[in-house]
């Protein structure tokens, strides 16, 4: 059968089951004319036939009808046999098969449904029952098969997607650089909430040990929201220029991103320097959430601002310039909104404070790998639902 | 158990709807539904009951008798189909054998199958288990079909946005008398072509056509990437060779190996009266003088952007004086496959603009290509088709 990948528009259930192929196997010659006959009459336009349970393998084998009426009494091979056969056979699985029983006989009935038949046709057969059957099978097969194709396609082309999209991503030699470089471990954690997502992070290596950093959070999920974040991606690619200079930087990115987005898109995002000889992180935010700042000397946890309006909404934004010191051994992590929301409480304040509380328990612990996976689990352990926004955390650790 | 094997349908859970206003039928059926491993079977007496837990329950399957006074089952069909949301909702009907009219009835009035009085035991449950596998599939299959389609038709207004407005073709036609008529066809939801116009700063008009590999939602992020790049980029002093070396190296790191795009630029040099253009492996753009029987190609030839950083381009130019028509397109139109199992081809192409070259009007033009293109096949990649015309 060659479905059509066309989109469907309005109601899927509107198709053609008259160019389904159905094989009638019977060994009586009567039986198959009688059968073809009524199902042509009804209009069905593909219709073949086989004398035996081995021709109907072999048939099957060579092009599998999308049904098959069955008689149970054959030489040979009977109609249990074939039944039982195909079943084994994972490509055929799904094959409506329909056979024929005398109405008297429960076994025979039993038997049928044991091996694997879809459904029943009681003989001798009356045309309506017989119609009706092979119609609510097809109509079925083509709709499901309609849908299955549908998803096939998609999610392949959304696999292709999304392996551009971790293209993106920093790739583990930049990171191993940049820990090299300039001291500082960098970790990641990204939990997408359908194939696609709109959250999107970066490092931009500098020509000393300074190093530029950013997370995006595109409004809205899915394809549409990726696309943006694709967007995004190339305009801090082009302005890249600029990236020792955060509010400069921000700026010509909202520029752009203005021109771009149609209103109501927008994206909240955090770009900062670190620069491990000053010891300090340098950062803007365009309502983004904010950094927090775990220092290995043993004080309290620190949350860094969030302030700017989101980038897109209009052009002349300023954005102020934050530090927040980051000694060697500090962390620091960013993360995306996402993270606030899927904690317990409905609060945002609430929220930081908890996040604040597993940053302190959590972020010094061991290794790198270490506290990020227990940043994550933590989260996970809290999170009060199934993730329905996109979320991406980015942990900065100084070696000590 | 046959048909979708992929499915395995938690059926201790399924909640089945037994409809029979005879309290001995209700019992039996209950009773062999039980045996069956169902655990969650409600009653209803009579048809009314029958619609109000319909509505109140969500059940998974509705046995339904057909007999029954006041509402009989044949009307209680009609009225749970009259609820889109209950479209899927399997409803069985028990019909004796000999009723055959009134299974026709019943499947006029919206019922999915029936079971035969007197009941079988194995003939009832196989049929509740087929229609509530079926049921679970088409629910999964649904939920994901909507969800994307809500999703990707916002993508496909966002691509859409990328191209130029109608307002501003019509700007460009009263302004620089070029007038410029498009058709983009994405071949699914989304897809990999793009088109812009825009002016360099003596306001000459130029045209891009572009077409990256892939189709789909793989191939559409590029063209979003793309439009960002060209709308960072320089238009002073244009040079489409110049123009598409920069942008293939600004591209080139953004692409993941193996995709890349043909690309066709060009400036309308009405001082020169000529098309001025650069390819890199676009199909050739057709042109024709007014008054010709038939386009000429122009060499189109370039590597693709997105391979080799560095690529170096060529530009090339065609007459264009007064009254002359350009025609560009992508090459989901040449690259065509007619039904008779033949690549319809650029040359093939060109015959069909040949054949509507008398056609004055480019709206009718345009249209008149693209259906003879139909007529010869499916689209099964992303079709872009430009007729650009000057105005005399």
């Amino acid at each position: 059968m060659n479905l059509p990948v066309a989109m469907f528009g309005g109601d899927i259930r509107q198709f053609d089951i008259m160019d389904c192929s159905i094989l009638v196997v019977d060994d009586t010659e009567f039986n198959r004319t009688l059968i073809t006959a009524m199902l042509q009459e009804d209009g069905f336009r593909r219709i073949d036939h086989a004398i035996d349970g081995v021709e109907a393998l072999r048939k099957i084998a060579e092009e599998p009808p999308d049904l098959m009426i069955l008689d149970i009494v054959m030489p040979g091979l009977d109609g249990f046999e074939v039944c039982q056969r195909l079943r084994s056979d994972e490509r055929f699985a799904d094959l409506p098969v329909l056979v024929q029983t005398a109405l008297s006989d429960t076994e025979d009935r039993n038997r049928a449904f044991a091996v694997g038949t879809t459904d029943l046709i009681i003989k001798p057969i009356d045309r309506k029952e017989l119609l009706a059957r092979v119609r609510i099978h097809l109509e079925n097969r083509v709709l499901i098969q309609k849908l299955q194709l549908y998803r096939a396609r998609l999610e392949s082309e959304l696999f292709m997607a999304r392996e551009m999209y971790n293209h993106l991503l920093p790739a583990p030699a930049l990171m191993n650089a940049i820990g090299q470089n300039s001291a500082v471990q960098i970790r990641s954690h990204t939990a997408l909430s359908s194939e696609l997502g709109g959250t999107m992070w970066d490092l931009l290596p500098m020509d000393d040990e300074r190093f530029g950093v950013y997370l995006l959070d595109v409004t809205g999920i899915g394809v549409s929201a990726a696309l943006n974040a694709f967007r995004l991606h190339t305009v801090f690619n082009e302005v890249a220029a600029w990236a020792a200079d955060p509010t400069r930087f921000l700026s010509e990115v909202n520029q752009r991103a203005v021109e771009l987005f149609e209103s109501g898109e927008r994206a909240a995002i955090i770009y900062g320097v670190v620069d491990p000889i000053e010891d300090c992180f340098t950062y803007v935010t365009a309502a983004a959430e904010r950094p927090i700042l775990a220092g290995s000397d043993g004080a309290e946890v620190r949350l860094g601002v969030m302030d700017g309006l989101p980038v897109g909404v209009s052009a002349d934004v300023r954005y102020r310039l934050h530090v927040l010191p980051f000694k060697p051994g500090d962390r620091l992590l960013l993360y995306s909104n996402a993270v606030l929301n899927g904690l317990v409480s409905t609060d945002r304040g609430a929220a930081e404070t908890v996040l604040n509380d597993l940053a302190g328990s959590c972020l010094l612990s061991g290794s790198a790998d270490d506290a990020c996976l227990r940043v994550v689990a933590k989260l996970e352990g809290m999170s009060a639902k199934e993730p329905d926004d996109d979320m991406t955390l980015v942990l900065l650790a100084r070696d000590p | 158990m046959s048909g979708k094997a992929a499915t395995t349908v938690n059926l201790i859970n399924a909640r089945v709807l037994v409809v029979d206003d005879n309290r001995v039928n209700r019992l039996l059926l209950m009773a062999l539904l039980q045996r069956g491993g169902f655990a969650n079977i409600s009653v209803a007496e009579d048809g009314a009951d029958a619609l109000l837990q319909v509505e109140a329950l969500c059940p998974d399957l509705v046995l339904l008798d057909l007999m029954m006074p006041n509402l009989d089952g044949f009307e209680v069909c009609r009225r749970i189909r009259a609820d889109p949301s209950n479209r899927d909702l399997p409803i069985l009907v028990q019909s004796s054998l000999s009723g055959s009219e009134d299974r026709t009835r019943a499947f006029a009035a919206g019922a999915t199958d029936f079971v035969s009085k007197p009941i079988n035991s194995t003939e009832l449950l196989s049929r509740v288990r087929i229609h509530l596998e079926n049921r679970t599939l088409l629910k999964s299959l649904r939920h994901y079909h909507r969800r994307r389609q809500d999703d990707l038709s916002l993508a496909r207004s966002m691509q859409e946005r990328l191209l130029p407005q109608s307002s501003q073709l019509v700007r460009m036609e009263t302004e620089k008398g070029l007038r410029l008529r498009a058709h983009f066809e994405p071949s699914s939801e989304l897809g990999g072509d793009f088109w812009d116009v825009r002016y360099d700063r003596q306001g000459r008009p130029i045209v891009w056509l572009v077409d990256f590999s892939g189709h789909g939602v793989g191939a559409a992020p590029n063209t979003f990437r793309l439009h960002a790049i060209l709308r960072q980029m320089d238009l002073n002093n244009f040079d489409p060779a110049e123009h598409l070396w920069d942008v293939n190296d600004r591209i080139c790191p953004l692409l993941r190996n193996g995709q890349f795009a043909t690309m066709l630029v060009g400036v309308i040099d009405k001082a020169h009266d000529r098309f001025q253009y650069a390819s890199a492996g676009a199909p050739p753009p057709l042109i024709w003088q007014a008054g010709m029987d038939g386009p000429v190609f122009g060499d189109s030839s370039g590597l693709p952007i997105g391979i080799r950083t560095g690529a170096q381009y060529e530009n090339r130019a065609l007459p264009m004086g007064a009254g002359s028509r350009l025609f560009l397109f992508s090459d989901g139109a040449s690259e065509l496959w007619t039904d008779d199992d033949q690549v319809l081809g650029e040359e093939g192409l060109a015959e069909i603009v040949t054949s509507l070259i008398e056609q004055q009007d480019d709206d009718h033009f345009l249209n008149g290509i693209l259906e003879k293109l139909r007529s010869l096949g499916s689209f099964n990649d992303d079709v872009t088709a430009l007729v650009l015309k000057r105005l005399s």
